[in-house]
């Protein structure tokens, strides 16, 4: 038990150091670096926008106000900060890690081989801009709607955002793996990817039956559908022991497939 | 003893494709599966300390088998002991002890100073501060290489990187090291100053290590003892210096003249391998070695003369074309 908290500790303090570097290196080029916050500065303002276009409208779907779509647009764009920032460019690189033998010094190192090939990287820039963005909209939404300010609430909200992130980092890692023994999978990534969009709205705008499929089956709706649902009290019960287990199978799942393609690893010539 | 391998053989799928348009959508629905045994049956053991020389022609199975010796690689079928764990069951305690430097491979961040890369493999094999620095300055005095450390790894010269590498890969001070080609690229200097450094390395650590080089110079300098690997299996295992002995039955006479001989001339006194208007290099058989030399000096215009062994190279490609003659006769 020791041990694993040692370790646990040890894994926390090498990605510190990782998002640390990632900065850093960004920071090595000025001009880029000035350039990227600008346009995400820019980003910024368009999303902040959406706050307008969703009042404006007025628009209602399936019962849900303006102030509730509102906070379900804002966590979505919250967790994209997460999944964008933090694990997309990993997920990019692994097939080309995979492909040319870049793991083969990572192998080498006493920390485990998925977190330093699947954290290593991570777009400090986008995921501040994206974080700020999304959870000024959640606040709006939030105080609008009148949610109270508690533990329950917003320890909730929380939790179901690390579940969320938990789930995204699985997910759309999953098909990557895939690489150890397809090499390039860029065909799969490219159709998994583009079903990070479906979380741009509420999942009460598909019908019956896709939403179960996107929550059991393929668990995209339970990334940016549960938190709002949790405050909004809109979760069915069966939906929130899914998100007990939804994580776990999805880590376990990941484990596996990776311990077996890593079975697979062949490197490459030098 | 650091490492234990028995029987060892790593294999490789691989398909072949026709030239065309028209192969490649044959391609697209069948694939006829090859398998290449990049290294086949091979047995070896290292003792603590000891620096042994890896070498081969390319694809000979060289980095392959150090693959497997650093875990990085699965075996087909054998075993491996190293420092006494399995290396491809990855443990921790295994990979804290040892080392791999790869000359084209790194693993510094390209964009960061070496210092920042350095310092997160401070964290990764959990040493403590005052070692930390005490070997980081070590190192760094020790390859010339201190003031570069807060300079951004992509302006480094090929040379300087290398050394950066190799203070990442050296400061947890690894009990055994794998080096795959580490002076791969490097001008002279470069590669005559991290042969000192690891021949002091040696010495000083007792370190254990394993080096692949095509530079002949870089095994010849480093390592008494000598694993000639070629087509996947073992042809040679010993002294450096005894490969010459199997090919004791010539030896080479070089000469230095005072005019021109022709090379009909030269042909009478043994099989000419160099010549020039005033030098030239003869290898004679060794059981008529009195007699040529003699002849030599009696009716050549020599104003020196001197008798060496076949070049270890030589010995070296020697051995292989042998391997290979009797590959392609079995």
């Amino acid at each position: 038990m020791y041990n694993l908290v040692r370790e646990i500790k040890k894994h926390i303090v090498i990605y510190a150091l990782f998002l640390k570097n990632s900065l850093i290196a960004q920071m090595e080029y000025r001009f880029n670096f000035i350039g990227n916050m600008s346009m995400e500065v820019g980003y910024l303002f368009v999303k902040l926008s959406y706050v307008i276009v969703v009042y404006r409208s007025g628009v209602s779907i399936n019962g849900l106000s303006p102030d509730e779509i509102l906070l379900f647009i804002g966590t979505f764009v919250t967790l994209t900060a997460a999944y964008a920032g933090l694990f997309m460019l990993n997920n990019f690189r692994l097939r080309s890690k995979i492909r040319d033998g870049d793991l083969d010094l990572l192998l080498t190192k006493p920390v485990s081989l998925q977190f330093m090939a699947t954290l290593r990287q991570a777009d400090l820039t986008l995921f501040t801009v994206d974080a700020v963005a999304g959870l000024v909209m959640v606040a709006i939404a939030w105080g609008r709607l009148g949610i109270p300010v508690n533990l329950i609430t917003v320890g909730g909200y929380g939790g179901f955002l690390i579940i969320s992130t938990v789930v995204s980092y699985s997910l759309f890692l999953l098909p990557q793996i895939l690489s150890f023994w397809l090499v390039n999978t860029s065909a799969i990534a490219e159709v998994t990817d583009s079903f990070w969009d479906f979380n741009n709205m509420p999942m009460d705008i598909y019908n019956r039956w896709i939403q179960q499929i996107g929550v059991f089956v393929l668990p995209i709706f339970v990334i940016s559908n549960f938190p709002p649902m949790f405050v909004l009290h809109k979760m069915p019960s069966i939906y929130l022991a899914w998100s007990a287990l939804i994580p776990l199978i999805l880590l376990l799942a990941v484990r596996l497939l990776w311990k077996q393609g890593l079975k697979n690893y062949s490197s490459a010539s030098s | 003893m650091v490492i234990d391998v028995k029987h060892l053989s790593k294999s490789f799928d691989y398909y072949k494709k026709e030239l065309g348009l028209k192969n490649s959508l044959k391609n697209l629905f069948h694939r006829e599966k090859l398998s290449k045994e990049a290294v086949n049956d091979i047995s070896f053991q290292i003792e603590a300390g000891e620096m042994v020389g890896f070498l081969g022609p390319n694809g000979a199975g060289k980095t392959t088998t150090l693959k497997m010796l650093s875990g990085i690689l699965h075996p087909t079928r054998g075993q491996a002991k190293v420092l006494g764990y399995v290396p491809w069951e990855r443990k921790k305690a295994f990979k804290m002890q040892f080392a791999i430097v790869m000359g084209q491979k790194n693993q510094l961040w390209w964009d960061l100073p070496a210092n920042e890369s350095l310092f997160l493999n401070k964290c990764i094999y959990e040493i403590d501060d005052r070692d930390y620095q005490a070997n980081l300055a070590e190192l760094t005095e020790l390859l010339d290489i201190k003031d570069l450390l807060n300079v951004q790894v992509r302006r480094l010269s090929l040379g300087e990187r290398m050394k950066m590498e190799l203070v990442a890969a050296l400061i947890h001070k690894p009990r055994l090291i794998f080096l795959d080609e580490p002076t791969i690229g490097l001008d002279i200097l470069s590669q005559k100053k991290i042969r000192e450094f690891f021949k002091y390395y040696n010495q000083q650590r007792k370190a254990t290590v394993v080096l692949t080089s095509h530079y002949m110079q870089d095994v010849e300098d480093l390592c008494k003892r000598a694993i000639i690997i070629n087509q996947g299996h073992i042809v040679y295992d010993g002294d450096l210096h005894g490969v010459n002995e199997l090919f004791a039955h010539s030896k080479i006479i070089k000469l230095q003249l005072s005019s021109p001989v022709s090379q009909d001339t030269l042909a009478a006194f043994g099989r000419v391998k160099e010549h020039s208007d005033f030098a030239a290099t003869l290898e004679v058989p060794r059981i008529e070695l009195k007699e040529r030399s003699k002849a030599i000096l009696d009716q050549l215009p020599v104003v020196d003369f001197n008798i060496e062994d076949i070049p270890v190279e030589e010995g070296i490609a020697l051995l292989y074309q042998r391997r290979e003659a009797a590959h392609a006769l079995a």
